[in-house]
């Protein structure tokens, strides 16, 4: 199995006001390498927008953006560290926001050669001194290796 | 026995959905209903279409539309906290014990 991680989408002091700011540039960097077609922001936004995806991370706000399979070239995770927090409405829950500081972008082709990707980032999300360590990560490698070492 | 059905749904039907359906037939296998329950996945957009078939639909998805079924919601098993009542309930309303 190929990466599903490129030190180009690990993306630091990401500065942004706004859930669409957020999205946009994260997807901006997937379309340029290639991973997503044009149609995956469009996509990822209007996804938002109807299923919100904040988590209340273990001691920070977490958010998984994601889109259809179709708007995908190949599989492979964005990481976005906010250098603000910025307010995601929470999933399931669109009465809740959360204040977001780590975002993992999605991008899957399928779900089931994906399972142990989405568990294990599942287990990322409740482990609160990795997902400190990850909203820290002071180099684009750092952060690669992070999420490399714990999303199998 | 017939089996119980239970079906997940989220947004896209490939994320959040698949990874609470996982981890809800890892729980019925340890809690020994393994055998009992059947768990499917599929987008909300297919979740009223589908939804008389299943005994239960457990969402982690904002849903404002009346099933037939009762709907649950299921973040809790995402973020890992505050699974048990959501646990019992869905237990109960499978009529597992």
């Amino acid at each position: 199995m190929t990466s599903l991680f490129n030190p180009k989408l690990m993306v630091l002091d990401l500065e942004a006001n706004t859930v669409t700011e957020v999205l946009t540039r994260l997807s901006d960097r997937l379309i340029a390498e290639g991973y997503v077609k044009e149609s995956f922001t469009q996509a990822i936004l209007e996804r938002e927008t109807e299923f919100s995806t904040g988590l209340p991370g273990f001691g920070r706000g977490v958010a998984i953006p994601h889109a259809d399979p179709e708007h995908v070239n190949a599989s492979v995770i964005a990481v976005g560290i906010l250098r603000n927090p910025v307010q995601f409405k929470m999933m399931g829950n669109h009465d809740e926001t959360i204040d977001v500081e780590v975002v993992f972008m999605l991008a899957l082709k399928e779900s089931h050669s994906h399972m142990s990707v989405l568990q294990s980032l599942m287990d990322v999300i409740q482990n609160e001194s990795l997902l400190k360590q990850i909203k820290e990560a002071a180099t684009q490698d750092t952060l690669l290796q992070l999420m490399s070492a714990n999303i199998a | 026995m017939i089996k119980k059905r239970v079906l997940v749904a989220c947004g896209t039907g490939v994320a959040t959905s698949v990874a609470v359906a996982r981890k809800l037939e890892n729980i019925f296998k340890e809690r020994g209903f393994g055998d009992l329950v059947e768990v499917s996945t599929c987008t909300v957009a297919e979740m009223e279409s589908k939804a008389s078939k299943f005994d239960l639909i457990v969402t982690t998805a904002h849903n404002s539309k009346p099933m037939p079924v009762k709907v649950i919601m299921g973040v809790a098993f995402l973020i890992g906290r505050g699974t048990e009542p959501v646990l019992q309930d869905i237990l109960d309303t499978l009529g597992l014990k």
